[in-house]
């Protein structure tokens, strides 16, 4: 038995027909082909299938699509649609801090997130923000200047 | 073939509710890990998620009341919550990372009745009831008593978990909670320790301690609590205290730590009180 759901996606209206078991990960990535979003281990432990769902972070891989009926979801796609997303994905290009990149897309989205509600956190307070997405390349040093460098470019950029 | 039933209110899902044959689910963060895990079966799902009714946390003289559908990143930063019972704050941000918090419900952390449930602790030692109901009607349950053992609870085959009262009594109480594991985000606990507490003239007047992860359920140590009442929360009395615990726990050798070690934690944890004292 299929379920259909009707949400938008970066910015655009879709509907969909889902098994009771696919998840927002499978729907977002073999259904819509969004390949942005990646699945890591599948137990919502790394953090690089998150997205985000009516304005707050989530694993995609531990979410079923039929649950996002009705509701808004942006993905690393979705920078023409989502403010400020651009900004985010260049300071982190700038800074340095992607080396193989399969972690970013997680980490931009929780990045996102926070810059929503603190234009000026502290590094203990970025580092507590993404404690949910695992890099294992950089370290997470340069990570953390990223997301100060953004903060700084979207200061300037709200003040002018 | 699959299924799955979403429910708007209340008075949809109760005459559905058939747990031998179905399974409630909420924020599904450990359902969907456990059936792709093949660790627990399938069966067909009732999905509360919708239901407004049960997302609400509010007050009346006596509780405060957090329905069971509400997200454990909703009951951090609830005003009420942050303001009067630190250790359930403190307890649940301990809980996976902010992207499961944000979907993973207060119910269905309790109804999965983990030994090292962090915020079946934290509900422990704040006396919370829990809230069960049915279309025959409501009942209340003590947590410690609605958690049978590892994944066992109380809960009746026409029943579900509608809300969580705490008690306004421990509204002045200080206030501990900490988790000991490996990583900060997502740590299962090689063993975790909350208490609440009241001070008169620097002693102890009230103590309610519980530990998690060190016995097949949430252990309350009433014995530590009797020994520490009217006692000050000094270095003596309190590795005293430790003493005690060391006994009292019964924590399992696995590939996290040794019972060995976790037995030393237990033992040490109450120490972090020193720190408290005015």
């Amino acid at each position: 038995m299929k379920m259909e759901i009707k949400f938008k996606i970066n910015g655009e209206m879709r509907t969909a027909k889902v098994n009771d078991s696919t998840r927002l990960l499978d729907l977002i990535r073999e259904d819509l082909g969004l390949t942005g979003t990646k699945e890591g281990c599948g137990e919502g432990e790394c953090g690089a299938c998150t997205v985000i769902v009516d304005g707050a972070t989530v694993a995609s891989c531990l979410t079923y699509a039929y649950q996002i009926d009705g509701k808004e979801i942006f993905t690393i796609e979705g920078k023409n649609s989502l403010r400020d997303l651009e900004i985010i994905e260049e300071a982190y290009v700038d800074a340095g801090a992607v080396q193989c990149g399969y972690c970013i897309p997680g980490m931009v989205m929780s990045t996102k997130v926070l810059l929503d509600n603190n234009l000026k956190p502290t590094r203990e307070e970025i580092r507590k923000a993404l404690e949910g997405n695992f890099c294992r390349c950089t370290g997470y040093v340069k990570i953390v200047d990223a997301v100060e460098l953004a903060c700084e470019r979207l200061r300037e950029k709200r003040c002018k | 073939m699959a299924e799955v039933l979403v429910p708007k209110t209340l008075a949809e899902l109760l005459p559905n509710i058939n747990n031998e044959e179905k399974r409630i689910t909420a924020g599904c963060t450990d359902v969907i890990v456990g059936l792709r895990s093949g660790r627990i079966t399938y069966k067909p799902m009732i999905d509360i998620n919708e239901i407004e009714e049960i997302k609400i946390i509010y007050e009346d003289d006596d509780n405060v009341y957090i329905g069971s559908n509400v997200p454990l990143n909703k009951v951090i930063h609830n005003e009420l919550i942050q303001k009067n019972f630190s250790v359930l704050k403190k307890a649940i941000e301990s809980i996976g990372s902010l992207q499961i918090r944000n979907r993973a419900t207060i119910g269905g952390n309790i109804q999965n009745g983990s030994p090292s449930g962090d915020c079946i602790l934290a509900l422990t030692v704040l006396r919370a009831k829990v809230a069960l109901r049915s279309l025959s009607g409501r009942r209340q349950v003590d947590i410690k008593d609605f958690i049978k053992g590892p994944g066992r609870t109380d809960l009746r085959n026409d029943e579900f978990i509608e809300y969580i009262a705490i008690p306004k009594i421990f509204l002045k109480y200080q206030g501990y909670f900490e988790k000991v594991g490996l990583r900060n985000a997502m740590v299962i606990s090689i063993a975790s320790m909350a208490v609440v507490y009241k001070l008169e003239n620097n002693l102890v007047k009230d103590i309610n301690i519980a530990y998690g992860a060190v016995a097949p359920k949430v252990l309350q140590l009433t014995e530590v609590e009797n020994f520490l009442k009217e006692k000050e929360l000094n270095r003596e009395n309190l590795t005293a205290a430790g003493e005690l615990i060391s006994r009292a726990v019964s924590p399992i050798d696995d590939v996290r730590a040794s019972a060995e070690y976790r037995r030393e934690v237990c033992k040490n944890l109450i120490l972090r009180l020193l720190k408290q004292a005015p």
